[in-house]
């Protein structure tokens, strides 16, 4: 039978219940996303899976209890409270224009009207549309089903902003958004059915384990005897408990009992307690006051604890290197096996100091020695091999260049013997031309004066050249053709005279 | 509940910065429905030198419906009914006129308001009214004599029953009769 103080189901917090029956209107109008109220969306409590019955349940089948079927709460169940938001406190105050006239608390998936552009909460408005269908501030006629729109920019704005968890107790802060799912599904302060299907009352997430079984049966209290229920035995404890307080043995306060542990541990003065650089060596006993001054002015033994960590540090910490130490000898040791032939280089010592240096030289010298990389002795080992090959390199540049500069001065000269070959014979030419024309000059010149010792004779220039043209032309003439046949034919500079005119 | 949130705002509100003369408090602290406001008669009226007792009660489903507002103690005014109720005929609190988003402070403002201006043209009191667009010196004279009989003293709040605010007009032949008595 259900212990005296049960609460009957009528009894349950309504909170919400009478915008039950809007709901469905609701998202059919505007189509939100129901993320918080929604029957639909709101899952059941994780805990309330369907555990066999416990062991008493057979022994009474027919009692007048309700039975898990109908106590079974379908995704319609109202018996579990739901995020309010009008108690969500938030995180900073929020613009008094972001509030809803009605509810004076931040908007909540709000509607504006269309006839005057007002702006609700849309579980508020709904409910003031009910009572007289025109706007709560201004009277205009509102007509639900038309008059209406989603005022998403307001909500996505409120969205973001943060807000504590409303469960006591509960620290959580985080997104309006997302507060909706960490109540309904993950804090522990939420109230969720008891574990028991044959329980009818609710209990924090928390305390709602299937293992632990149903709270809400009553225990003798510890202190003062009266029966109370598991579930409120805290609270019992630390309000209405007739014994709840005692007297400290050690400092003679008044505690809660409950709490006992907490003031031994935490607050009690009058207790002795250690220093704590106890671990350490302190030998410090005394009474809270007197050990925390003593801290305060600052123990030995506190150097020493850092002293003792630093070394547990160090300790570690070698016994790492000292570990990959271990695994890299044996590297060596293995590539020291399989290296069979003699590589292009004395090896300096079998047994290396720093296996497998230089990964580099490995792939600088892997074409040249290809039998086997030498695992160098040393860092100076390997460089001396570097600057070895680097100056044989050197020394082959130095060859190429040398026979480089021999073939280029060959070809020098050679080139200059044609030229100045060829100069000698074009110089022969000139001088051969320039006797030419200094005879032609030179006839020229006797021709000419002749024809002006003709003329100062008395005959006229005109019949003189009727009569002696023929005669004088005559040889310039042939002079003409003589020189235009024998020598080798000239061309003018111009290139006007290379084709003569053909007639 | 939507609407604790919100009458706790509004008392927050009224209890720090009251309109002009009155000062807001809970008649019992754990319940937020009825308020008990005491008002300083306006200087200037009939009234002054008077403290007046007015009882605001939300209903439960308040704002959408609108708060009762009685005259606790006994006023000589065309729009309170001039008896134990005293009703209050103010144009914002009828059912039919009233809107969600109207605040509190603006209601007691406007009650204030309304024993510095009364409003003859929308009377409970028909004859308080005719006599005083009539005869505003007998007017006033019964007002100021209604203040040194009820409103001297500290100030009452069980003096009107908590019901009985919704019936103004009905009342108002009867207690016009027992005013002329008095």
């Amino acid at each position: 039978m259900p212990p005296p103080n049960t609460p009957e189901e009528g009894v349950l917090p309504v909170t919400m219940s009478y915008r039950r029956p809007r709901e469905p209107v609701y998202s059919r109008r505007y189509s939100y996303r129901r993320t918080s109220t929604g029957p639909s969306v709101s899952p059941p409590p994780p805990v309330r899976l369907p555990t066999p019955p416990p062991a008493p349940s057979p022994s009474v089948p027919d009692a007048p209890r309700p039975s898990s079927a109908t106590r079974r709460c379908s995704s319609k169940c109202q018996c579990i409270p739901k995020l309010d938001y009008q108690s969500l406190d938030y995180e900073v105050p929020v613009d008094p224009a972001l509030q809803c006239p009605i509810c004076h608390t931040p908007f909540h998936q709000p509607v504006t009207t269309r006839t005057c552009g007002h702006t609700f909460c849309s579980e508020c408005l709904d409910r003031s549309l009910e009572t007289q269908p025109v706007c709560p501030i201004d009277r205009q006629p509102v007509n639900p089903s038309r008059d209406l729109f989603r005022a998403r920019v307001i909500s996505d704005q409120l969205e973001r902003l943060k807000v504590k968890c409303p469960n006591k107790g509960c620290d959580e802060v985080c997104t309006r958004e997302l507060v909706v799912s960490h109540f309904d599904l993950h804090c522990d302060h939420t109230l969720v059915h008891c574990p028991d299907p044959f329980c009818n009352l609710r209990i924090p997430r928390a305390d709602a384990q299937p293992s632990s079984g149903c709270l809400h049966k009553n225990t003798p209290c510890q202190y003062c005897g009266a029966d109370v229920m598991i579930a409120d035995l805290e609270s019992h404890y630390d309000d209405s408990c007739s014994g709840h307080t005692a007297k400290c043995s050690h400092c003679n306060a008044i505690v809660v009992r409950h709490h006992m542990e907490k003031h031994l541990a935490k607050e009690c003065l009058g207790r002795e307690i250690h220093c704590k650089n106890m671990e350490y060596g302190c030998q410090v006993l005394d009474r809270r006051p007197i050990v925390e001054e003593h801290e305060r002015l600052g123990c030995v033994f506190e150097a020493i604890g850092k002293l003792v960590l630093q070394r547990m540090e160090d300790r570690a910490r070698i016994e790492d290197l000292e570990g990959r130490l271990r695994t890299m000898d044996a590297r060596a040791q293995r590539a020291e096996n399989t290296s069979t032939s003699p590589s292009s280089r004395p090896r300096m010592g079998s047994n290396s100091f720093m296996p497998g240096f230089a990964p580099d030289a490995n792939i600088d010298a892997g074409p040249r020695t290809p039998a086997g990389n030498p695992a160098w002795r040393s860092p100076e080992d390997y460089m001396l091999v570097q600057f070895e090959r680097l100056e044989a390199k050197i020394e082959d540049l130095q060859k190429m260049t040398w026979e480089f500069d021999g073939q280029q001065a060959v070809r020098q000269l050679n080139d200059a013997l044609r030229m100045q070959e060829q100069i000698h014979e074009l110089s022969n030419r000139v001088t051969a031309l320039s006797l030419q024309v200094r005879s032609l000059a030179v006839n020229a010149q006797q021709q000419s004066n002749a024809q002006q010792r003709n003329g100062s004779s008395g005959s006229p220039s005109t019949s003189s050249s009727g009569t002696g043209g023929p005669g004088t032309r005559a040889p310039s003439h042939e002079d003409g053709r003589r020189y235009h046949s024998n020598p080798p034919p000239r061309r003018n500079s111009d290139g006007r005279g290379q084709h003569p005119p053909r007639l | 509940m939507a609407s604790q949130k919100r009458m706790a705002r509004e008392l927050a509100q009224c209890t720090a910065t009251p309109p002009d003369g009155m000062t807001v408090a809970l008649a019992n602290d754990s319940d937020i429905h009825n308020w008990h406001i005491t008002l300083d008669g306006p200087a200037g009226t009939a009234y002054a030198g008077g403290k007046f007792g007015i009882i605001l009660r939300l209903p439960d489903d308040y704002p959408f419906k609108p708060p009762v507002v009685t005259f606790a103690t006994r006023i000589y005014h065309p729009n309170v009914t001039n008896d134990n109720a005293g009703s209050i005929c103010l144009g914002m609190l009828k059912p039919d006129a009233w809107k969600p988003a109207t605040k509190l402070f603006a209601v007691l403002a406007a009650v204030r308001q309304l024993l510095e201006e009364p409003q003859p043209d929308d009377p409970l009191e028909t004859r308080i009214a005719d006599e005083y667009r009539q005869d505003r010196k007998e007017f006033e004279k019964n007002a100021r004599a209604y203040v040194l009989r009820y409103a001297k003293g500290p100030v009452k709040f069980d003096a009107a029953p908590a019901a009985g605010a919704g019936g103004g007009k009905e009342s108002s032949g009867a207690s016009g009769g027992a005013s002329g008595s008095s």
